[in-house]
Parts: C-alpha cells; sequence; structure tokens
C-alpha cells in the first residue's frame, strides 16, 4: 500500500502558508492588547477569557494531532474497543467537575497562576510544591518534544513527492520544525497567553473544520458504514466484537487514567484559572462535555473504514492510516484535494496547539515556582516576566534540537508514561480540595513512591499488569500512603482554608 | 459531589462499559446505523454521561453568586491598586 500522498500543488501550499501567517498576525494583535507587564497578564491573559474563546481554546488544547493520527491508526489495529476513547474524551470533563468549581473559586480569590501555586497556598510544604510541578514539567516537557517532532513529520508530508524537495527528506524535516516552532515563538512572545489562546480559538475552529473533511472524505470514498461492516464481518470479525474481560479491565483503566491524567494538565490548569467568570467555565465545560460525541466518533469512523477497505497495513503502518486515506480522496477529485488540504491544515493545527499551550504553561512554572519561588524571590515583576520570555525561547530551542535529533525515534510508549506521572498528582489537587486533614509530608511521600512504582513496572515490563496502567498501581499506592500518613498524623501542620 | 450524583454516574457507568455484551454475542452484533448494538450501547452510555454533566454544570457553583469582586472592572481597579503600591511587585 502506498503510504505517500500525491504532492501538493504550489496554491494549496500557499493556503497553508496564509493560514500560518494568519497566526503571526493574531500574535501581533495579542500584543497589542497586552494591558500590563506582568506574570498574569503574559500567562493568563489577565483572566479575562470569554466563553468562546475558552471554549475553542480547550479543545485546541485538549485534542492534539494524536487524535487525529493516533486515534484512527489505533481505531485501525483494535477495532470497535477503541469506542473508549469517546468515553475517556467524556470523561477529562467529569473529572473537571470534581475539583475545577473549588479550584476556580479559590484561584480567583487568592490569584493563582500556576497549578503550584494552589499546592503552596493549600499546603505551604516547599518539598511538595517544587516536586509536583518538577513532576508536570517532567511530563509535559516529553510531550512537548512529541509535538515537535509530530510538526516535522506533518511538514515532511506536505512537501513528500514535491519535485523539488525529491530526496531531501530530511533537511525538509528539519526545516518544518524550525518553521512551524519559529511561527509558535513569534506569537506567543508577543502576545502571552493571549496570544496562544486565540491562535488556539482560530486552531481549534480548524481542527472541527477537519474532523467534518475527514467524516465528507470517507463516505465520498469509501460509502456507507454499513458497507464497511459487512466488508469488516468477512476480513476481520474480531474488530466488531465486543471486549472480553481483560479487555473491559484495559477500557476501565483508559477511563481513569485518563479522566484523571488529562484533566491534571498544567495548561488544563492553567485554562481554568484564566476563565472570565465562574459561569463562562460552566458553559465552555458544557460544551466539552459533548465534543467527543462528534470529534473523537469521527477517528473511530476513519479507522474502521480503514480496516475494512484498506486491509493490508502492517502495525507499523497504521499510523499513517490517515495519509492513506487522504491519498485515495486525492486521487478522487479536485474536491476532495482541497478537503485534504483542510485536513492537513487542522493535523497542524491540533500539534501547534497543544505545543503552544504547553510551552507556555511550562515557562510559567519555572518561571514562578522555581525562578521567583526558590531562585530569585526578591526579583521584580518585570524581571520575572522577561525570565519567564527567555524561558519560553530555550523551551523551543531544545524541543527543537530534540525533535531533529530523535527524527527516527519511537516517542509513543515514552508519551504514555505522561499519564502514569500526572495521575499521581490526584490526591495533591483533587483529594485535598474536599479533605482537610491530608498533609504536605504524606502526599509528598505518596508522590514520590507511586511515581517509582510506575515507572518501576513499566521499566520491568509490566505496564499494563492485568490490562491495568502502571500508574494506577502507582496512584493505589499513593494514596494508601497520603491517607494513611493524614490518619495517623496529629495534625501538627499548617493547613489553610479551602 | 452528592451521594446521588455519584449513584447516577456509577449507573451510567455500568451501562456505558460493555461488560456484559460478552454474554449476549447475537445480539451485539444486531446493527443501528452500521454501528455494533454493543458500540451503540456505548456511545449512548456516553452521551448520558454528558447530559447528566451538563445538568450539573448548569447550576451554579458554590459562591458564584457573590459579588462583584470577580468582574473584570473590579479586577482591574484592584491589579492598578496593587501595582501602585511601593514594591508591590516583590
Amino acid at each position: 500500500m502506498n503510504a505517500q500522498m500525491s504532492p501538493l500543488t504550489w496554491s494549496e501550499l500557499g493556503v497553508i502558508a496564509i493560514y500560518l501567517l494568519f497566526l503571526l498576525a493574531i500574535g501581533l494583535v495579542g500584543w497589542r492588547s497586552r494591558r500590563t507587564e506582568t506574570l498574569s497578564d503574559f500567562y493568563l491573559g489577565g483572566q479575562s477569557t470569554g466563553l468562546w474563546v475558552l471554549i475553542l481554546t480547550l479543545y485546541a488544547t485538549q485534542y492534539s494531532g494524536n487524535t487525529l493520527l493516533g486515534f484512527t491508526g489505533k481505531t485501525y489495529r483494535v477495532g470497535f474497543s477503541w469506542t473508549v476513547s469517546v468515553q475517556f474524551m467524556t470523561a477529562i470533563v467529569v473529572a473537571y467537575l470534581a475539583f475545577a468549581p473549588r479550584l476556580f473559586g479559590l484561584s480567583r480569590k487568592h490569584g493563582f497562576l500556576t497549578p503550584s501555586d494552589y499546592l503552596k497556598h493549600r499546603f505551604n510544604y516547599p518539598p511538595l510544591t517544587i516536586t509536583a510541578s518538577c513532576v508536570m514539567v517532567v511530563a509535559i516537557g516529553n510531550f512537548l518534544l512529541a509535538q515537535m517532532m509530530a510538526m516535522g513529520k506533518a511538514v515532511e508530508g506536505l512537501f513528500k513527492g514535491n519535485e523539488y524537495f525529491q530526496g531531501n527528506e530530511y533537511p525538509v524535516y528539519c526545516g518544518g520544525v524550525l518553521f512551524l516552532a519559529g511561527i509558535i515563538l513569534i506569537y506567543e512572545t508577543l502576545g502571552g497567553f493571549r496570544a496562544v489562546a486565540w491562535t488556539d480559538a482560530i486552531q481549534g475552529f480548524v481542527l472541527m473544520l477537519g474532523f467534518i473533511a475527514l467524516l465528507t472524505l470517507i463516505f465520498h470514498r469509501f460509502g456507507s458504514l454499513e458497507i464497511a461492516m459487512q466488508q469488516l464481518e468477512q476480513s476481520a470479525p474480531e474488530s466488531l466484537a465486543p471486549p472480553d474481560w481483560l479487555g473491559v479491565s484495559q477500557w476501565l483503566s483508559y477511563l481513569v487514567i485518563v479522566a484523571l491524567g488529562c484533566s491534571l494538565y498544567p495548561q488544563a490548569i492553567q485554562r481554568i484559572y484564566c476563565a472570565k467568570n465562574a459561569k463562562t467555565l460552566r458553559l465552555s465545560l458544557i460544551v466539552m462535555v459533548f465534543l467527543p460525541l462528534v470529534t473523537t466518533t469521527v477517528s473511530l469512523v476513519a479507522g474502521l473504514m480503514g480496516r475494512a477497505f484498506i486491509p493490508d497495513l502492517s502495525p507499523a503502518q497504521t499510523d499513517s492510516l490517515l495519509t492513506i486515506l487522504c491519498r485515495e480522496v486525492q486521487l478522487q477529485s479536485e474536491v476532495g484535494r482541497w478537503l485534504v488540504v483542510v485536513l492537513f491544515a487542522a493535523i497542524l493545527a491540533a500539534i501547534m496547539s497543544t505545543a503552544d499551550s504547553i510551552i507556555l504553561s511550562i515557562s510559567s512554572m519555572i518561571t514562578k515556582d522555581h525562578y521567583a519561588g526558590w531562585w530569585r524571590t526578591n526579583s521584580t515583576e518585570l524581571e520575572r516576566l522577561q525570565f519567564g520570555k527567555l524561558c519560553g525561547w530555550l523551551l523551543i530551542v531544545l524541543g527543537v534540537l530534540g525533535a531533529i535529533a530523535l527524527r527516527d525515534t519511537d516517542l509513543v510508549t515514552m508519551l504514555d508514561r505522561k499519564l502514569d506521572l500526572l495521575v499521581q498528582l490526584c490526591p495533591a489537587f483533587m483529594i485535598s480540595l474536599y479533605w482537610r486533614r491530608l498533609e504536605g509530608r504524606g502526599v509528598v511521600l505518596g508522590l514520590v513512591v507511586g511515581i517509582v512504582v510506575a515507572i518501576g513496572l513499566v521499566l520491568a515490563g509490566y505496564a499494563k499488569p492485568f490490562g491495568v496502567h502502571a500508574g494506577l498501581y502507582g496512584l493505589a499506592v499513593n494514596l494508601l500512603l497520603a491517607c494513611g500518613a493524614a490518619l495517623v498524623s496529629d495534625g501538627c501542620e499548617t493547613r489553610h482554608g479551602l | 459531589m452528592q451521594k446521588k450524583v455519584l449513584i447516577i454516574y456509577a449507573i451510567l457507568l455500568l451501562i456505558s462499559v460493555p461488560w456484559y455484551w460478552q454474554f449476549f454475542p447475537s445480539l451485539s452484533q444486531a446493527r443501528i446505523l452500521g454501528f455494533p448494538m454493543w458500540v451503540v450501547s456505548s456511545l449512548l452510555g456516553s452521551a448520558l454521561v454528558s447530559a447528566h454533566t451538563m445538568v450539573l454544570l448548569l447550576k451554579p457553583w458554590e459562591g458564584e453568586l457573590e459579588p462583584a469582586s470577580e468582574s473584570p472592572e473590579y479586577r482591574s481597579a484592584a491589579e492598578a491598586f496593587r501595582d501602585s503600591k511601593p514594591g508591590a511587585s516583590q
């Protein structure tokens, strides 16, 4: 099977270039709209994000390139069992409901900037604040590297087959990483959170168009779902079967780890802080909770259609399923070609919107939790802001270098680890909002031991014993230690109001 | 969260996770709009979870109806006041 798309014409590439230039223009508008030279204004947009921008930035941040590329390939491999993806994307919003109302109220009252600000306020225990901040930076830093690599791959895909770039895949990949990272660097430095949120809004909109394009082009090319199911009954009946007990165990494990882990993305927590008011946040979560039904389901259908009509892909080729589908559609008609352009813009949007949010979030944590937290506590707001911007640039440079050096590395396994790490923050952020006895020492002990258990299991070759993610075993130990320590303690630690 | 809310989520989880369809192999493969029945039940369960969550999110949150301390005007005035204080940024 030819996984290579037919080359995009210069006019099609021009449309994508205009879209990217538009992102730069938004950065400029964000820069002109800044109110004060403060960390709060730069990293949270002055906490005045309105409804539609909040919906689209939450959407674009939560749905990465993986939703389009990875989920389609995964459905091809495991069949309808990947319906769990619709449920776990919904479960993320349910998990928000468990802590966002209280966290939002506290953030507004105490002016939180980073997730660790809440921990500082709640526990007043520096080892926990610093450890939690480091865990978040490591977990999403790895995710950033993956997005940078995905940028290079996407640009490589754009120019594949173009006569001017024949045999120059590596320079095209490197150029793609540099070019797209450069665009992010410019609009993020100019406009900070405002630019990121506004570009996310555009990118979220393009991503929605991309899902519509994907659905249209699949049905246009292959026909109805009924025909695909008949085909699958003959060629791959196992992909239609409901899960057995091990499958059910994996299903539940995915629901829990994705709901808890993804809701604790630092960039997602900061989007809770940045909402204009509680009503705006509530309404945007209402929209978010229905989006998986109309977006993730599309990836599911695309994967199944691919399995039915392009049945001979090797496991390694399945991640290229979307590219293969694009080629099939491109060959059909002129409309098909333009739908593919929209889909490619959506893929770029999904990757860039996740990357820019991560960069902003990591630089805010390094600046507020570490630079201002213990390194240079007497620094002025302006110095912190300058340091934060410098930090963002350094992150981009490191991401670019890492992506170029690791071009052929498979990061999927490491990507899975981010959830194993982030889920360990559950007692610190969720339980602590409701249980006043929980104390910093116990929480940090649970956090460290939970991570050791999770990573230890993975390194020992047990990433999912009995179908359950290693991170959840770590979380069980973590909860035991954190809650146990709270129950046996004499309550001498300082606790702050909730 | 209240007990009633948690119980409803637990019931919806039982419906959404397709653990019981392995006992009805032929019925699970019946088609609705091209999807196998067990997939439809999972998607329907997911839609019900969304609807239940929406109902919960429609209610104002604790402290939401408190005075205008969260209005942008109030905040910018408070920020201006804080910034005007000497050493405010330290």
